[in-house]
Formats: structure tokens, C-alpha cells, sequence
């Protein structure tokens, strides 16, 4: 889950970005997309959750949890420009024992 | 024994336990050479299985062929090694006796809960708690300040005098509102010992905050004992929860998935979950899908240990 390096910082200014600064922008574009997929898909009942991942590159990912298949053509593969990851998790229960 | 000989002497038995394995009740052998300091070269023969019913007739067998040479060990099964290890890690059936004094990981509940997991412990106005879930301790915001707190939980056969504590404070879970932990806590009972650095490979002395760096992860808990998995998404929103009185929804959780299978199930709720690199107390275990994992198992979903301190104003005891 380690941040993307040399990420494409938005700031083109003179001062030099600290060194933390594409990692935090990184995590900082995942957090404002999946805010927005959140707020699309808030009346969505087989959309059980909305987060971030990381990806296999060092970056970050938007990951979507889902009750059943069905909606799965609904979700979009980016938002914002980063990349969706969906899974079918069924129901979630709390783990207290059987 | 020569070399020579010794690869001729493996050679020859191999076949000759080739055709004694072909009995189901036979001795499995594994047959290979070992360096002898004394007389250069032994024959090793290791018997596997549960419980072979002829491996002494047959160790007699080859310690003749072998003229004594011979570096028999018994190994009982073998199995791989994907399944996560830990030395110092309790097997889950130890973690659902009676067990003083209290550790974490072990089997605790409310009196009318099956049972779920102690978490660790926590400092709470001076006094010395075990921390666990809503859903465990408090039986789902149905108990009462004071009510009993058994270790092990009845479904693991507690009954009123295994008693370790009573409940002391808990958060609400609200279905109608975005909650953000399923977390409560039993004051100890006076005379109750603890140990509250007895986790998988050390104390854990400090609480993680932010996302992990490397999502290696790992618990300890009353079903399935010590699992590790790894991170696959943090600060997950609108996290629908069926509880048994109704879905309630959380924000800013933790999803995990196992590295082997399941990383938890019914019984785990209320394991502390930390990260192994650095290691630290990071997460509340409390729930888990059906589904999901990149295997097909489920996944699990824990609080951020940082917010259930804070909501129930406790400070973390990671050492004694």
C-alpha cells in the first residue's frame, strides 16, 4: 500500500513539492473519487461499501463492495481518473460466534 | 557406511518399500542419505503418517539390511507450510478453555452472547479493561453497565463462575446514523491476573493510525487462532453491517483478506488485528462477508483501534 512515486502533483509552482507531497496528492485524488462514487451510489442498496486500495504499481485504487453481480455493469471502471475495483462479497455479518 | 553403498543400499529399498506401500495400512517411507561423522554415510529413512501400525517390524527390517547404519526418525505428517506459522501462537481450542491469566485472543462474552474474542486491554480512568466488541460484550447495546463478563463465552461452556468482569462502557450502535465502531469494554474483576503482551511474536507497544505502509496483517482469535492476511482497502464508507436486529452502517473501516482461506469467522469478533511491519495494534475486528476474497472465502472488516480508543476514551496497554 506504499504511495505512488513520483506522482503527477498539481502544483507547478517554484517552491519544490516535499518529498511526502505525490503521495499525499495520490492519496488525496483517491479520497476525493471515491467520495464522489460514494455520493452516486448512496441510494444504491446492493452497493455495500465504498473505500481505497492500493494497486500493484504503488498507487492507489477505488474499491467498491457489492451484494450480488447484478449491479456490477453499473459501476463504472474509473472515476476521476482512478481506476474501480469491485467485488461481490455476499452479506457481512458481525463475527460474534454461531 | 561408503557412499556407494550407501546410494546402492537407498536404491534397493526404495524399490522394496515401493511395493510394501502398495498395503493401506503400510508405513509410509521417505529414504535418503545422511553424513554420518563417525562412519561416513547412513542410510535415512523417515516414516511418515499418522500412525503406522507395522513401522517397527519394518525399522527392524532395515536396520538389517543396513547393518545398523541406519538414521530411522519417525516424523508423523507433513504438511506444507503455506498455512501461517507462529512458535508462541495458541492453537484455537486452547483459546476457548478457561484460561487465567487472561490473554489476548482468548474466548470471552457477554452472558447472553455465544462468544466472540478478547482483543487486548486497555487503561480506562486509571483501571485496567478488556477491550472487545458491542456485539460481544454488550450483547448489542442489550446489556446493562455492570453485567457480567465470562471468559470462556458460554457457547465454549462459561458459566457464572467464570467470571472476569462486568461491563463498563460501550458506543451505541446507531441504524439510522453512519457509526464508526462496534467496541466495548469490561472493567476486571479485583484478583484477575493479565498479560497483556502475550500476542504472536511479542507485545504490540504501539497503535497504528494511518494505512499501513505494507499491508501485512495478522490476529489472534477465538475460532480460527492466528491467521494473517493482508489490508485490501481502508476508509470504506458506508459499510452495510446485517446484524441481527437490522443493518447498521459504518464509515472509515478496514477491509482484510487472508493470505490461507478466511481470515476470520464467527467467534473472531473482537480480535485486535495488527500490522507485522512495524508491528502494531491497528484494528478492531467485528465483521465478515460471505464472500469476496480472491480465493472465494470471505472477507473481514475491522474499526481503526486509533477511533474505538478515543470513542471509549481508553489508552492502549501494550506491555505489562
Amino acid at each position: 500500500m506504499s504511495p505512488a512515486e513520483g506522482g503527477t502533483g498539481s502544483s507547478a509552482g517554484p517552491e519544490p513539492e516535499p518529498e511526502s507531497g505525490s503521495a499525499g496528492d495520490a492519496l488525496a485524488r483517491a479520497r476525493a473519487a471515491k467520495e464522489e462514487m460514494r455520493d452516486r451510489f448512496a441510494a444504491e442498496p446492493r452497493v455495500l461499501g465504498v473505500g481505497i486500495g492500493g494497486d500493484d504499481t504503488g498507487g492507489y485504487v477505488v474499491e467498491v463492495r457489492l451484494s450480488e453481480a447484478s449491479v456490477l455493469d453499473l459501476i463504472p471502471s474509473t472515476i476521476q481518473t482512478i481506476r474501480v475495483q469491485t467485488r461481490v462479497v455476499g452479506s457481512i455479518r458481525p463475527q460474534g460466534s454461531d | 557406511m561408503q557412499l556407494d553403498s550407501c546410494r546402492e543400499l537407498k536404491a534397493r529399498l526404495i524399490i522394496e518399500a515401493t511395493r510394501a506401500s502398495t498395503r493401506a495400512e503400510a508405513p509410509r517411507l521417505a529414504l535418503g542419505i545422511s553424513p554420518d561423522a563417525r562412519r561416513g554415510y547412513a542410510l535415512a529413512v523417515r516414516i511418515t503418517g499418522e500412525d503406522p501400525v507395522d513401522a517397527q517390524a519394518m525399522i527392524a527390517d532395515l536396520q538389517e539390511q543396513a547393518r545398523g547404519e541406519i538414521d530411522v526418525r519417525r516424523v508423523g505428517r507433513i504438511r506444507a507450510l503455506s498455512a501461517p506459522t507462529e512458535p508462541d501462537a495458541p492453537e484455537a481450542t486452547e483459546l476457548q478453555q478457561r484460561v487465567r491469566p487472561l490473554v489476548p485472543g482468548l474466548s470471552i462474552a457477554h452472558p447472553d452472547v455465544s462468544a466472540g474474542t478478547l482483543g487486548g486491554f486497555v487503561r480506562v480512568g486509571g483501571a485496567l479493561h478488556v477491550l472487545s466488541n458491542n456485539h460481544v460484550l454488550a450483547n448489542s447495546d442489550q446489556a446493562r453497565v455492570g453485567d457480567p463478563t465470562r471468559q470462556p463465552g458460554p457457547a465454549d461452556g462459561g458459566t457464572a463462575a467464570d467470571r472476569v468482569g462486568s461491563l463498563a462502557a460501550w458506543v451505541d450502535l446507531d441504524p439510522a446514523a453512519a457509526n464508526r465502531v462496534d467496541a466495548a469494554v469490561a472493567v476486571l474483576d479485583e484478583g484477575v491476573d493479565v498479560d497483556p503482551t502475550a500476542y504472536p511474536g511479542g507485545p504490540l507497544d504501539s497503535v497504528r493510525v494511518d494505512p499501513p505502509e505494507t499491508p501485512a496483517v495478522a490476529k489472534l482469535g477465538r475460532t480460527t487462532g492466528f491467521t494473517t492476511g493482508r489490508v485490501t482497502a481502508f476508509e470504506v464508507d458506508g459499510l452495510v453491517i446485517d446484524y441481527p436486529e437490522g443493518a447498521v452502517s459504518f464509515d472509515n473501516q478496514i477491509e482484510v483478506e487472508g493470505d490461507a482461506g478466511s481470515f476470520s469467522d464467527g467467534g473472531d469478533s473482537g480480535s485486535v488485528i495488527f500490522t507485522l511491519d512495524p508491528r502494531a495494534a491497528y484494528a478492531l475486528l467485528f465483521a465478515g462477508s460471505t464472500s469476496g476474497g480472491s480465493t472465494g472465502a470471505g472477507l473481514t472488516y475491522a474499526n481503526p483501534l486509533a477511533t474505538v480508543l478515543v470513542a471509549l476514551e481508553a489508552d492502549w496497554v501494550g506491555s505489562a
